[in-house]
């Protein structure tokens, strides 16, 4: 993936690359980083701010852009320059480099514990689309309005400090996603992963197919949160009946104004947020999965400088591996707890 | 958990001295405090 233009520009995203890595069980997931980013805003701390914010979502292996072999101002045709000729870099750049090294060894690998599964919206998305509509602008932010994924992805990680993995609804429909235990479980070899609850983000359209093994996760005993918009069209020729059937059977009394929980007998429980802000994502997930990997209690919640307080966990070699990483410019004291003893 | 606090940046490892163990919901969970420097990052090793 690439981190450009300006530190927090696309971070919402940065989590869509490294799902990717966790499905196919691959142990690097690089990002180029730096490119284009503004000259006269670039300090020692944008260097760690950019690093920590890709890392601490799952990237482990850092391709700085700017590392010109001619450093002449003509040459160095995208700034800024990531080097030892530096002036304003050079004196930091031993420190970052081992701080870069470290983390990204320390990254490598393992198991990630991401017990939240959201379904990529990518049928809504496409739905949607069309390269010669008005408002088009060709920057990616051609997007229906329900359109929600990266901003819940986001108040995970920063606000709410639950971590998740984005899943493709395509890849949901194979073997190598199993329903067990109240859970979805990515079966793979080394980065396997256990989903408590799995979120339907918002959206007009979905695979037939994939809402059918959502339900069969609820009816199994799962937990399932629906935000901003239910789907009502399939992305399949002819299969709409079939989707508003399994939403009703889900959802059912539930009004679109409504965040009524349906329950069933042996635990399975699905719920539609119309408005699913902060406040109303931790009250339904306390409600649904209390126990959380890792409880973080940061009343300050800081986003000073355009950074954001947040975690990893990861298992590996038998050691649980934490990564606590504060990109903002400010202190935090938070409370922590981990489960386990 | 014996836990260790490193500094990817300077390298420092320090050990976890002060934390409890809390009861909560049917699960254990290891409690302690953690102070952050503004734009800085640690891990957190448990064995």
């Amino acid at each position: 993936m690439d981190a450009i233009f300006y530190h927090g520009h696309g971070r919402q995203g940065f989590k869509l690359t490294s799902s990717a890595a966790s499905v196919y069980d691959r142990p690097v997931v690089a990002a180029e980083i730096y490119g284009a980013f503004q000259e006269d805003k670039f300090t020692v701390n944008t260097l760690y701010q950019a690093a920590m914010e890709v890392f601490v979502r799952g990237i482990n292996s850092l391709i700085p852009h700017g590392m010109w072999y001619d450093t002449e101002p003509q040459s160095v045709r995208i700034p800024p320059l990531i080097s030892g000729y530096s002036k304003k870099l050079q004196s930091a750049l031993r420190q970052f480099n081992d701080f870069a090294a470290r983390t990204s060894m320390m990254l490598t690998g393992g198991k990630q514990i991401a017990e939240i599964g959201i379904i990529y919206p990518i049928a809504s998305l496409q739905g949607f689309y069309h390269f010669e509509a008005k408002d088009n602008n060709g920057f990616g932010k051609f997007a229906p309005k329900e359109t929600d994924y990266l901003t819940i992805g986001d108040e995970l990680t920063n606000t709410l400090h639950r971590d998740f993995t984005f899943i493709h609804p395509q890849l949901f429909l194979s073997k190598q996603y199993i329903i067990a235990d109240k859970q979805v479980i990515l079966s793979n070899k080394i980065n396997s992963q256990a989903y408590k609850v799995i979120i339907i983000q918002g959206g007009k359209v979905i695979s037939y197919y994939t809402l059918k093994k959502i339900q069969q996760f609820y009816n199994a005993g799962g937990k399932v949160i629906a935000t901003s918009m239910l789907p009502t069209k399939s992305a399949e020729f002819g299969l709409d009946t079939g989707i508003n059937r399994i939403v009703k059977e889900m959802f059912y009394g539930t009004k679109k104004t409504s965040t009524r929980m349906i329950l069933k007998p042996n635990g399975g429980a699905a719920i539609f947020l119309l408005n699913p802000d902060s406040a109303i994502l931790i009250k339904t997930l306390d409600q649904l999965t209390p126990n959380a990997d890792v409880i973080i209690k940061d009343s300050n919640n800081s986003t000073a400088g355009n950074g954001r307080f947040s975690y990893l966990h990861k298992v590996r070699d038998g050691k649980q591996i934490y990564y606590f990483a504060n990109s903002t410019t400010d202190v935090i004291n938070a409370e922590v707890m981990l489960r386990g003893k | 958990m014996k836990l260790e606090i490193w500094d990817p940046k300077t390298g420092e490892k320090t050990t976890v001295k002060y934390f409890k163990y809390v009861w909560q919901k049917g699960e254990w969970y290891t409690e302690f405090g953690l102070d952050l420097k503004a734009v800085n990052s640690v891990f957190l090793v448990g064995y």
